[in-house]
């Protein structure tokens, strides 16, 4: 599978972004060992031009590195977390929906649908305006308010599934439902979850990014959304303050989405032997 | 005599649906001893597989008012609860499929899933369990059990995965087998290796069979007694053999009719009976085939044949029997 993956010009790029953006984060400390929101110099120092700041300083002489480095620890915390929140829940209600169907698959449908309805954004607007902007906080609501797609997608493949005489024989030999849901069933509908986990995790790191920018997320992290809104009052003298984190989001997240695509052909036996 | 293995009294399942819906067993009733192996004949339509499935207590949640009851070694099937419900699927009674391509799991190894039945049922740890299926495998005439342990599904032939399906059904040692079409999606020769097959597991592991199908040829081999159903009703039934020589239903006399033989009407059409099975939609005071039939008569269309005794352990649902043949 890894083989067929890296088969993909594209694909292959964006895995390795991702891979030296999970060195990067797990080496933050080592690359930027202070604490990234201290003030250490001189503010708005350009790139380039002072070699202890090698991406320059921010408004309030910040280092700027120091901010993408452990900015990328949060984006990947944040995205990896919140992804895994939110296809926990949505494989659980879409298989248990598609698998038993009648009345539990209305009911559970019908409350998936009413929660697409609600912007997520909104939603985790308002909880964190309530409960403060605490980061457990915010993943976890943003795991909460992601799970809806990863629902409807499971449901359809067990809808699917569980008219093949695997499942039947599996009854007749007298396994629980729990074991033929998670045993059997599941292994054959997570091709398509897994893809859409990668674009699950680009999704949870864009709305940190945006809650940050809005300045409702955690203060006390650091994070490159958060960065963004901080440049954009000097956004006309020095935009490089905005433009450095915009850049290693629009990076983290295409390359996620890339991922995705690329796993998505090579888990697709249709276009497997092309 | 003794209580047989499996009694299956007056059952009746109906299905709902659009235009009445369909009354696909209508007061059906017949036995397996122990280590007997039967045959349940009957064209699409007969309710045969939905016979087989409502013995484990399959049938999807549309088959509604299943009237009758059905005692297996002195318990009552339709009256168990989940639990023992799954003791029994699988541990007393297993059931192989009509199509071995679709039956096993794709992303579960051939191993796993033989092996799986002895986890669940018997309680084995996985390594002793593997241990097992190995043997088991060995116990299908499969070579190389060794190689096929990690093999998956879509690397096996049609056959292989037949016996694989037969290994897992009967990893336990279960009390009956129930084989729903287990040939027909199979290649001729490979029919007749999976019937030998099943016909020596039968006899070596003292196992009842009930044998679904809808090819008379296939009975002839294999089983000791042969029921044929016809529209949800139990038309004949008796010793194979006599069944076979001396069919008292027209339908049977149909059936066999219809049965090709080498070197045998050459050149000449196959006989075939005119007309499709009747869909039955209320229970109907009848003769199901009396449309079909070529001796029935005015009675014949107004009431329920009952099952009469042609000769000892044979009987046929013929209001014509009792009447001189015309």
């Amino acid at each position: 599978m890894l083989r067929r993956l890296f088969r993909h010009p594209t694909a292959a790029a964006a895995a390795l972004l991702l891979l030296a953006l999970l060195a990067t984060a797990l080496a933050a400390d080592v690359i930027a060992p202070r604490n990234p929101l201290r003030i250490v110099g001189r503010p708005e120092i350009w790139p380039f031009a002072d070699p202890r700041f090698p991406l320059g300083t921010d408004a309030l002489g910040r280092d700027i590195l120091a901010i993408i480095v452990h900015g990328a620890r949060t984006a990947i915390g944040i995205g990896l977390v919140a992804a895994l929140i939110s296809t926990g829940i949505g494989v659980l209600v879409g298989a248990v929906a598609g698998y038993f169907g009648g009345w539990v698959d209305d009911l559970l449908m019908r409350f998936t649908e009413v929660l697409q309805t609600v912007p997520g954004l909104i939603v985790v607007l308002a909880v964190a305006a309530v409960l403060g902007p605490d980061i457990v906080t915010i993943v976890v609501t943003i795991g909460l308010v992601s799970w809806t797609s990863v629902a409807r997608m499971v449901r359809g493949e067990f809808v699917s599934l569980r008219e093949r005489e695997f499942v039947l024989a599996c009854r007749a030999a007298g396994m629980t439902d729990r074991r033929i849901i998670l045993a059997e069933i599941l292994p054959n509908a997570l091709p398509p979850v897994i893809v859409y986990a990668a674009v699950l995790v680009s999704g949870a790191i864009l709305f940190e990014a945006a809650l940050a920018f809005l300045g409702l997320s955690d203060p006390t992290i650091a994070s490159w959304g958060r960065l963004i809104g901080e440049g954009r009052q000097t956004l006309r003298t020095a935009w490089f303050i905005s433009a450095i984190p915009g850049l290693a989001i629009v990076l983290t997240v295409l390359a996620l989405n890339l991922l995705g695509d690329g796993l998505n052909d090579a888990l697709n036996p249709r276009l497997r032997d092309r | 005599m003794s209580e047989p293995l499996l009694r299956v009294e007056g059952l009746s399942v109906r299905f709902a649906g659009t235009r009445g819906g369909v009354q696909a067993l209508d007061d059906v009733s017949f036995e397996v001893a122990a280590g007997e192996a039967v045959a349940l004949v009957g064209e699409s339509g007969s309710g045969k597989t939905v016979a087989a499935l409502s013995l484990l207590r399959l049938l999807p949640e549309s088959a509604q008012r299943q009237s009758g009851r059905i005692r297996f070694a002195g318990r009552d099937v339709l009256a168990l609860d989940a639990a023992a419900l799954r003791g029994f699927r699988g541990g007393d009674a297993a059931m192989i499929f009509q199509e071995p391509m679709t039956a096993l799991n794709p992303v579960l190894s051939i191993g796993e899933q033989v092996a799986e039945p002895l986890v669940l049922h018997r309680g084995l740890g996985w390594r002793a369990a593997m241990a097992e299926a190995r043997d088991l495998l060995r116990l299908v005439r499969l070579a190389d059990p060794d190689a096929l342990l990690p093999a998956f599904p879509h690397q096996l032939s049609g056959g292989m995965r037949q016996r694989v399906m037969i290994a897992q059904a009967i990893a336990c040692r279960p009390a009956l087998l129930i084989a729903d079409e287990p040939t027909t999606a199979l290649d001729v020769t490979v029919q007749a290796q999976i019937l030998a097959l099943l016909r020596g597991l039968q006899r070596e592991l003292g196992m009842a069979l009930l044998l679904i199908t809808h090819d008379l040829a296939v009975v002839a081999d294999i089983a000791a007694r042969t029921i044929v159903l016809y529209a949800g009703r139990v038309a004949e039934s008796g010793p194979t053999g006599r069944l076979l020589a001396a069919p008292a239903h027209p339908y049977t006399q149909g059936l066999l009719a219809s049965t090709l033989e080498l070197g045998r009407g050459r050149g000449g059409r196959i006989a075939e009976i005119p007309g499709m099975v009747k869909l039955v939609t209320q229970p109907d005071p009848a003769c199901h085939f009396a449309e079909r039939c070529p001796r029935a008569e005015a009675a014949c269309r107004i009431t329920r044949p009952p099952l009469l005794a042609v000769a000892p352990g044979h009987q046929a649902a013929c209001l014509r029997l009792a009447a001189p043949h015309g």
